[in-house]
């Protein structure tokens, strides 16, 4: 910009003029601090353009237009200041919202094996049962010995199974059957008035849900700590037709109204006879697929009528009482529903895969 | 354990015994095929069996529970 001296005055009217206008005009901050740089800044501002052309102002004059300028100087910068502060208080009382929901926290939400245990046990609830519980650290006795397991079964092995180092016949318990063996026991040795627990109930059914170890190598399949449920009735003249309709209700409950069941001949210590128990595959309907191995059947529950040797361990006549009992893994059923291919995913608790879990049934 | 079919089949008297029927039949005796190979002409059937059947850890046994089917 170049511009006479004798213009000065009026240079001075013309900036303050477009000054005021244009901080009026200001809405914002970043605005203010443009218009802080075109009149005020060190370079090339309308400010050090007026100084300039001060200097080759006559000497008469100088000295009320350097006075000028500077009052000038300060005006600017105080209702810049002033723009400012105004705008900055309009920002923060207009744009505050009170009606706006706050941002909310990520909620959480029950594990996938946990709300399948519990669909399990609701189930079974609705059939009379009640949840019975025991320790993880279970006595070789009520682990092994209580369910018919020969002192010569290779689970027994210290490679199969987690003893207590301090403690060899203390060991993390590798099925959650020795729950029943406590039952029973409880049944047959609470007394009251000449009459055991057992014969005053008439008969007993529970389930027991929960944590067992084994030393596995951690795979797809495999894990040193899964969950269990596993479910017993106690009574007298119980066969396997009250098993196989207590199945085959439970199985329809928790996986649809058509699923269908069917029972294989399979062998347990603890139960006589056993059997393996499949379910008509829940995702094609027994058309055979990849989950089912084409067979259309999926092998979930180990089942069976009680051992007389287990009822007698726990001293209850095998001539009067009988019963069924059956078990199932948890995460196995859950990685069937899911068509989940790795066992560890339920582990690791990534918060993507748990949620991915929540839209399974 | 490891069963030829043809074996099977000569152990059976009476009557016929087809792969598929083995294969079907085999896993509702309690005796879940594992695994199964062509071997010249002939198929070998892996056969899980259980701790307490003792009497099904030979040929003759397993076409014994095969021919009550």
């Amino acid at each position: 910009m170049s511009l006479r001296f004798d213009l000065l005055p009026l240079a001075i009217a013309e900036a303050h003029q477009q000054f005021e206008v244009w901080v009026s005009g200001a809405q914002d901050l970043n605005e203010i601090n443009r218009l802080k740089g075109v009149f005020t800044g060190r370079k090339a501002s309308h400010l050090t353009t007026l100084t300039e052309l001060l200097k080759q102002t006559p000497k008469e004059s100088k000295a009320d237009l350097g006075a000028l300028i500077n009052h000038l100087k300060t005006t600017w910068e105080t209702s810049l200041s002033q723009r400012l502060e105004q705008l900055t208080s309009v920002t923060s009382s207009s744009s505050m919202d009170l009606t706006l929901t706050p941002p909310m926290s990520p909620q959480g939400a029950v594990h996938p094996i946990q709300r399948l245990e519990v669909q399990i046990v609701s189930v079974f609830r609705s059939l009379g049962y009640h949840v019975e519980e025991g320790p993880e650290v279970e006595t070789e006795e009520n682990n092994f010995d209580g369910l018919n397991i020969a002192p010569t079964h290779p689970a027994r092995r210290s490679s199969d199974t987690f003893y207590l180092e301090a403690h060899p016949h203390l060991l993390l318990r590798t099925h959650t059957s020795p729950v029943q063996v406590r039952v029973l026991k409880r049944l047959s040795q609470e007394h009251s008035q000449g009459v055991s627990l057992l014969e005053s109930l008439g008969g007993i059914r529970f389930l027991s849900p929960g944590r067992v170890y084994r030393k596995d190598e951690i795979d797809p399949t495999h894990s040193p700590m899964f969950h269990q449920v596993e479910g017993m009735l106690i009574g007298k003249n119980i066969g396997l037709h009250h098993l196989k309709g207590t199945l085959s209700y439970a199985m329809k409950a928790l996986l649809g109204a058509e699923t269908d069941i069917r029972f294989r001949p399979g062998y347990f210590p603890f139960v006589e006879p056993g059997c393996e128990v499949d379910v008509k595959c829940p995702l094609c309907k027994g058309q055979g697929c990849r989950v089912c191995k084409s067979s259309g059947w999926i092998e979930i529950l180990g089942a069976g009528l009680v051992h007389p040797q287990v009822l007698s361990h726990a001293g209850i006549d095998p001539a009067i009482w009988s019963g069924f009992a059956f078990g199932m893994g948890i995460e196995r059923i859950a990685m069937i529903i899911s068509e989940c291919p790795d066992l560890r995913l339920f582990f690791e608790n990534d918060v993507r895969f748990l949620q991915s879990m929540r839209e399974v049934r | 354990m490891r069963v030829p079919l043809s074996v099977l089949q000569k152990e059976i008297t009476g009557r016929a015994l087809s792969l598929e029927q083995a294969r079907q039949y085999l896993p509702m005796l309690g005796f879940p095929i594992e695994s199964m190979e062509s071997l010249s002409g002939d198929t070998l059937l892996e056969i899980e069996t259980t701790a307490n059947r003792s009497d099904v850890l030979s040929i003759r046994g397993i076409a014994r529970d095969l021919a009550a089917k």
